[in-house]
């Protein structure tokens, strides 16, 4: 799906928005006596307007304490907004929330919606008495899921005696079962491999192509958001700095190039470029390829110390680092 | 329906799985019915209410195994603990039904495996005593297990639920042990109590669980089926608030 597609069917039928949300916890900050705490509220969204089109793939990325559970919380009727409107397939999942999680998945990395002591096929058994799907429908999927997901030689084992990248391919089939419209996927990644990432990404490419399926990522991995996502949201300190496309995000950090310099020492980099990284025999520069002026870059690769030079585009880390940066600046 | 009986059918393969330690929790029933049946029948010989102190020794020692209080309890509480009650929430079922379930497979796999063997060998020491029983006294104890078995499960999913408030409740489980000891009537009928204690327990549910039934089987004063049944709803009520609260706390405990 192209970027402007999917732009604008988010804006003609969302499958999920958020429009002018607010959201405050309240946290405890010490003791008052023996039994009482002293409380104060800490928000944790601040007026998000968001919409992802059905079908569409879109990554949400920022740093621990950013609000992405929090948002995932909303929209699926877990948390009622302090202010603003949330809406899954045009139902304010608060109030729905029964009736709307036969049409939606969700994937918490960090828990588990599998019977522990059960084997993996028992526990799907009891998902499609639970979410009331057909056994026919049910054994057609399951089919399916299990071919992609290479989950056949598990699902006679106890969840318990299955190792994390296992278990992880189990949950995601448990959450996409029922055949839901949305799913959710809160760092579905977490602790796996690469080889078990790399698969389950792949899959996952697969299933939104084949059924459908609006997926709403929230990840702490870029790879992920870059490897699946059509668009990508960036939240810091509760509101989302940018939605858009990954190129988008170029023009928010500043600099849509990096250059590589291999020297010892290295030299103090001519504007506009920026030092980025550096390491004990390189450098990383960034810079607006539009302003560069090809002088400095010359200057550059012909100072003294250095080796080679090398061009590449940069990586969503950095750039989403940028942006907090100059966020927090 | 189909979701309560999923979770039933859950919590009786899960209980399952754990078979293996049955043994010793079979042992000790058998040994505390088998005491308390020798005790009664001694303290009570040549009372002429001795049939019935007997039975109901039998009794209140066997059927309140199949509440499975502790798996109710533990279905909220222990995802409270370890963060995976906003798993439980985005399903399409609510969280009492889906707490009932859990505790109807679990109660299945005590009644089965923990109460009615227990209960025979207990039956088989009461022998004698058995001669009272009739259908009348069959008719009284039915409903009045059916509400008891369904107060205990609001007892129990409304304490778990304050887990969410106070995070560890193992403080309000010895609580409530200590009141069901005392209150239930369970270990002494109500009707050998002095009148102050046997006011208080029959002004608290504790007693509609664990006295009641056994009381109409055997015999004894019986506990009005109507009060029973208004502790049904005073404790639905209770849950039900509860419950309406779950969602908002989940958010923070449920991680």
């Amino acid at each position: 799906m192209n970027q402007k597609v999917s732009m604008e069917q988010a804006a003609s039928d969302p499958a999920l928005e958020l429009t002018g949300v607010h959201r405050a916890y309240r946290v405890a900050a010490g003791r008052r006596g023996f039994f009482s705490l002293r409380t104060r509220l800490v928000p944790a969204l601040a007026g998000v307007d968001l919409r992802v089109g059905r079908g569409e793939i879109f990554g949400l990325v920022g740093p621990n304490g950013a609000g992405k559970s929090t948002l995932v919380k909303l929209l699926t009727g877990l948390l009622r907004p302090d202010a603003g409107t949330v809406r899954l397939l045009g139902e304010d999942p608060f109030r729905h929330r029964r009736r709307l999680a036969r049409r939606y998945g969700v994937l918490f990395g960090q828990k588990s919606q599998l019977w522990w002591d059960l084997p993996l096929t028992e526990s799907f058994e009891l998902l499609r008495r639970i979410y009331g799907v057909s056994r026919a429908d049910h054994e057609k999927r399951l089919e399916r899921l299990a071919a992609a997901l290479e989950l056949e030689p598990l699902l006679s084992r106890p969840v318990r005696q299955l190792s994390l990248g296992q278990r992880m391919r189990g949950e995601v089939a448990a959450a996409l079962l029922h055949d839901p419209e949305v799913v959710f996927l809160d760092e579905p990644t977490i602790g796996l491999d690469v080889v078990a990432k790399q698969a389950l990404l792949r899959f996952l490419l697969e299933e939104n192509r084949a059924r459908g399926t609006t997926v709403f990522l929230t990840s702490h991995d870029l790879e992920d958001v870059e490897r699946l996502a059509t668009r990508v949201g960036v939240l810091a300190g509760g509101r989302l700095v940018y939605q858009g496309s990954l190129q988008g995000l170029t023009a928010l950090a500043g600099f849509d190039r990096v250059v590589r310099v291999h020297c010892s020492p290295c030299p103090k980099p001519p504007p506009p470029l920026e030092p980025l990284t550096r390491a004990q025999h390189w450098a990383d520069y960034a810079f607006d390829s539009h302003r560069l002026d090809p002088e400095a870059a010359l200057r550059l690769a012909s100072g003294p110390g250095v080796r080679a030079v090398e061009v590449r585009e940069p990586e969503l880390a950095a750039l989403i680092a940028r942006i907090y940066e100059r966020r927090e600046s | 329906m189909n979701a309560v009986l999923a979770y039933a059918r859950a919590g009786l393969l899960s209980a399952l799985a754990y078979r293996s330690g049955l043994w010793l929790t079979l042992l000790g029933a058998v040994v505390l019915v088998s005491v308390q049946v020798l005790l009664w029948k001694t303290l009570t010989a040549g009372h002429p209410q001795s049939a019935a102190y007997v039975l109901f020794a039998v009794l209140a020692r066997t059927y309140p195994l199949v509440y499975a209080e502790r798996a109710v309890f533990d279905f909220v509480a222990r995802r409270v603990r370890e963060g995976g009650l906003a798993v439980e929430l985005t399903r399409p079922v609510g969280l009492a039904a889906a707490a009932f379930g859990h505790g109807l497979g679990h109660a299945l796999f005590r009644a089965l495996f923990l109460a009615l063997p227990a209960g025979l060998v207990g039956l088989a020491w009461a022998w004698g005593d058995l001669a009272g029983v009739d259908a009348g006294r069959l008719r009284a104890f039915l409903p009045a297990f059916a509400l008891a078995f369904l107060l205990a499960f609001l007892i129990n999913h409304a304490l778990s639920l304050l887990a969410l408030w106070i995070g560890r409740p193992d403080g309000v489980l010895e609580a409530r042990d200590a009141l069901a000891l005392v209150l239930g009537g369970g270990f002494v009928p109500l009707g050998l109590y002095p009148t102050w204690l046997k006011t208080a327990a029959l002004a608290s549910p504790f007693a509609a669980v664990y006295y009641a039934p056994a009381a109409a089987l055997a015999g004894l004063e019986p506990y009005p089926l109507a009060l029973q049944a208004f502790w049904v709803l005073a404790l639905a009520l209770l849950a039900l608030v509860l419950g309406r609260r779950v969602r908002a706390r989940a958010a923070l405990a449920g991680g």
